[in-house]
């Protein structure tokens, strides 16, 4: 059985990378989360921030045949990212050699438990690519959920991070 | 309220315009098929028997995919001993799931649905039909039931929302809008005819969809004399062109296909008279007395309840002959 609980102590994952790292990560330089090998799980998608790279949580999937449905996740069990200040766009990406086709990025305030006020941030579709860059929300504590559609007709994924946008 | 939510309305109004742009994307489908109109049926799980409230969801929700398939995707119905099945369990392959779907198209599927009760980290699951009077924060299982089959028939997930898609990527609870919804969105139906063709030459279209149409068209004959009278026949179709390749041909059925004329080297047409279904799928006709040297053509508008586009035919002249003259080939009276 593979759980949201149970890859808790590495979904999200937050690895620190050199203090002079200011930029994005290399891909190549990319650790792997447990996550990635579990059969029959989507690729996890993270949030590339400055010295981190941080794992979604997994939430609803169709991923070669099999269906996972889940509600708008609690924010107070996902691990809180800040976004340092500064920043204007989020970037998400897949591990290296997975693509998507379609995204669709919306966030909710965190204190909003099942997203009553869900406000769309971006979306878009076009070739297959690894990563997309969209607008950070404003000032606050936020849920944030990124929907993407695999591509080679793989199926789709939704993840969530819990961000602070100071 | 709390600032953080008024920063949230404001950027929902705001961006209100991006809500839109969610709007009309087809549902993405599997590319494995059941085959078309199969009849695929499912048990109850031997060990994970549904309570019975939850088994006439699961039945409820399965007539709701047959009823609202509008499309020749797999009917699905209970009968014990079948080879695929529904499970209401405390143990899904996800533990975050509150259900979980799998397929083999076209042999088996399977379903679970998570017992009532079950905590989460975010709560406790309450399905709707275990009340009397269902209170907020509930799931229905009936909606629940039909997601899955949504999964079961191949429809992956869509940021569209009810009412256009009931293949949300969010479980919604009560009392949020097409939280119990009981038919599949016309996003969902989309997917479901570009992969398995319309139920009936006399289907909607999905209002997902935007098919370009094709009218083939003649006449009985190109010339009569007076008091004669002249049949039209139309074709109506999908054209050939369209993207969606398993729909390109199909005759449609039912629809309004108008006859017009203008006088000879006019612009303008003008509406004789709606023709009528024949026989054939796809097939109109029409029988005129003409009182004069007229073009013809069959015409099409795109209606506003259907995801097609609208297409005029070839033009066809049609002669009086006068005089005591020979008539040409063609000619009626």
């Amino acid at each position: 059985m593979i759980g949201r609980r149970g890859l808790g102590w590495l979904m999200p994952v937050a690895l620190a990378l050199a203090a002079s790292c200011a930029g994005l990560p290399e891909a190549a330089s990319w650790p792997r989360v447990a996550a990635d090998d579990a059969e029959g799980l989507p690729p996890i998608a993270r949030l590339l921030l400055p010295g981190a790279v941080v794992a979604g949580e997994l939430g609803s999937f169709a991923y070669r045949e099999a269906y996972s449905d889940t509600p708008w996740p609690d924010a107070r069990g996902l691990t809180p990212v800040s976004v340092p200040a500064g920043r204007p766009q989020l970037t998400f990406a897949l591990p290296p050699g997975n693509h998507f086709v379609r995204w669709t990025a919306t966030f909710a305030a965190a204190d909003d438990p099942s997203a009553e006020m869900l406000v769309p941030l971006a979306d878009g579709s076009g070739d297959a690519r690894e990563q997309t860059r969209v607008n950070s929300p404003p000032a606050g504590e936020w849920v944030v959920q990124l929907h993407l559609t695999f591509a080679d007709s793989d199926g789709d994924a939704t993840y969530y991070w819990r961000v602070a946008v100071p | 309220m709390k600032p953080v939510s008024i920063t949230a309305m404001a950027l929902a109004c705001l961006l209100g315009a991006a809500q839109v742009a969610l709007a009309n994307q087809i549902t993405p489908i599997s590319s494995r098929d059941w085959q078309q109109d199969q009849l695929v049926q499912y048990r109850w799980k031997a060990d994970s028997v549904p309570p019975d409230w939850m088994q006439r969801a699961i039945n409820g929700a399965a007539a709701d995919s047959n009823r609202s398939r509008r499309s020749k995707a797999a009917r699905l119905g209970q009968r014990d001993g079948s080879d695929s099945w529904v499970a209401y369990a405390a143990e899904l392959p996800t533990t975050a799931a509150i259900a979980y779907a799998s397929r083999n198209a076209p042999e088996t599927f399977k379903v679970w649905l998570r017992t009532h009760g079950h905590v989460f980290d975010w709560g406790v699951l309450r399905w709707c039909q275990f009340f009397d009077s269902a209170p907020n924060g509930c799931f229905d299982a009936r909606t629940a039931a039909l997601h899955e089959f949504g999964h079961v028939q191949g429809l992956g997930h869509t940021s569209v929302g009810p009412p256009d898609s009931i293949m949300y990527t969010t479980s919604l609870q009560k009392p949020k809008a097409g939280y119990d919804q009981r038919d599949f969105g016309a996003c969902d139906v989309a997917a479901l005819q570009t992969r398995y063709e319309l139920l009936t030459a006399s289907t909607a279209v999905s209002t997902c969809l935007s098919l370009g149409t094709s009218l083939s068209f003649a006449a009985s004959a190109t010339s009569f004399v007076t008091g004669g009278s002249v049949t039209f026949t139309a074709g109506l179709k999908i054209a050939d062109g369209v993207a969606h390749t398993r729909l390109a041909g199909d005759p449609l059925s039912g629809r309004t296909v108008l006859l017009q004329r203008r006088p000879v080297g006019g612009t303008t047409w003008t509406t004789h008279g709606q023709m009528q279904t024949a026989a054939a799928e796809g097939s109109y006709r029409l029988a005129v007395s003409p009182d004069g040297t007229y073009e013809w053509r069959a015409f099409f508008a795109a209606p506003a309840n259907e995801g097609l586009k609208g297409s005029g035919s070839a033009v066809i002249r049609v002669t009086r002959q006068t005089g005591s003259g020979s008539c040409q080939s063609g000619c009626v009276s």
